[in-house]
């Protein structure tokens, strides 16, 4: 290496000077990155199987979580549908709220709704009723 | 001439009894939520006094000569049960035993309640009508004695219960759906006195009472620091006054675990304006509950 230790000292300087803008932003990026995983831990998600079942084929069926759809289909093809979903499964367990209308005149129906989160059994409930029919079912 | 003198008589004094025993029934209810489902059952064919009004505390409540009086004009007395009206049987004495007592809370189990404000209640807690599923055995309840006291009028007696046990039925539909908006880890009722065991047991609550059942009891101070430390090992999100209790001790309670004050509920009977109702009592308790945990 040729040179004065000026101009050396000054390219040093330069060189850093470069670096710094991408560097503060990888940095910045990186602590950005940090809070997203934390935040998503504390909503502790399961993998929920969702699968419904009707005695008639339904005109369309919601199911609600909070007071939020988590699967809702205006098209309903078979008497039979299943869906994986994430969402919050506490320990205490989970109230859904299963909406289901049928064509008018059907006679009375039966629509059942299993669910099983993550690796636990599935559990069965079954709703009744004829035309536009919304209940809660409880899953431990 | 003289047997068919005797004969009209008869004739009209067996009018004019068949005419009484379709008349109006007169009761007496000692509870707010009983009066309305009196008036609902009964319609034209009941006459109500209220001697518990909207406000009322139901636990400080004790008649005067003048409710007395009304008491002994009735053909019922209307009560709560499970050891609410502890002057019960100074009632029954004092109205000679003229009017029949139904205790509504008699007909359905009893929750108890823990404590050192059990003994008061004989351990039950005595406020039932915080389950819509109660409700609709009182309603059968006081149909069935209506129908005994005025049988003429079972018809409507019987086309009344059955009105108000749908809208019953609407009403427990409605609160199970807003009660599904809360997670079943956040049902946690922290209230000014332990009134809610029947609603807790329906809608999947656990309660944390601030006091005994009665509203005259003042919380000691070890009751309150075991308290707050509940409250923040469990993480509630709110506390609760109902309409006649002072909120002195809840804010003090407030202050320390950071829980916010959740707002009022009806714990003792009917409030007023749309509170006046039991339909829109048990939506504002219901409402209030679900907006402050969530």
């Amino acid at each position: 290496m040729h040179g004065s230790p000026l101009l050396r000292t000054i390219a040093i300087v330069l060189a850093l000077l470069a670096a710094a803008a991408p560097l503060w932003r990888m940095t910045h990026e990186a602590a950005a990155a940090t809070v997203i995983p934390v935040t998503a831990a504390t909503e502790t998600e399961s993998q929920v199987h969702l699968a419904v079942a009707f005695a008639q084929r339904p005109l369309r069926f919601e199911i609600d979580y909070l007071g939020k759809p988590v699967w809702q289909s205006e098209l309903v093809t078979g008497l039979t549908a299943e869906k994986e979903v994430r969402m919050a499964y506490p320990k205490e367990g989970v109230d859904l709220e299963y909406k289901v209308a049928w064509p008018a005149g059907t006679p009375l129906c039966a629509a059942r709704l299993s669910v099983a989160a993550d690796d636990a059994e599935a559990v069965e409930k079954t709703l009744w009723g004829t035309g536009q029919v919304d209940d809660v079912l409880s899953f431990p | 001439m003289k047997i068919l003198r005797f004969l009209s008589a008869a004739v009209l004094l067996a009018c004019l009894t068949l005419r009484a025993s379709a008349g109006t029934i007169t009761v007496t209810s000692l509870s707010t939520i009983l009066t309305e489902m009196a008036q609902e059952v009964g319609g034209d064919h009941v006459k109500v006094v209220a001697l518990v009004k909207p406000g009322m505390d139901p636990h400080e409540y004790q008649p005067q000569p003048d409710d007395l009086r009304m008491a002994s004009d009735s053909q019922l007395i209307l009560a709560t049960g499970k050891h609410l009206e502890n002057y019960l049987p100074k009632l029954s004495e004092s109205t000679g035993g003229k009017a029949a007592i139904l205790q509504v809370g008699d007909a359905f189990p009893s929750l108890k309640i823990t404590g050192e404000d059990a003994p008061k209640t004989g351990g039950l807690d005595p406020h039932w009508w915080h389950s819509v599923r109660n409700m609709k055995v009182a309603a059968k309840t006081v149909r069935d004695e209506f129908i005994k006291l005025d049988p003429a009028d079972k018809d409507d007696f019987q086309t009344n219960a059955a009105a108000t046990l749908a809208k019953l039925d609407g009403l427990n539909q409605w609160a199970r759906v807003e009660i599904a908006k809360l997670p079943k880890d956040k049902r946690k009722l922290v209230t000014s006195h332990d009134a809610f065991q029947y609603f807790a047991r329906d809608y999947g609550f656990t309660i944390y009472p601030i006091e005994g059942v009665t509203t005259e009891d003042e919380p000691s101070s070890k009751k309150i620091a075991d308290l707050i430390d509940t409250i923040k090992a469990q993480n509630v999100k709110a506390v609760f006054f109902e309409n006649i209790e002072n909120p002195k001790v809840i804010q003090e309670i407030t202050k320390e675990t950071g829980a916010k004050v959740g707002g009022e509920l009806y714990a003792d009977g009917l409030g007023t304006g749309a509170e006046g109702t039991y339909d829109g009592m048990f939506r504002h308790n219901v409402t209030t509950i679900v907006e402050a945990l969530q």
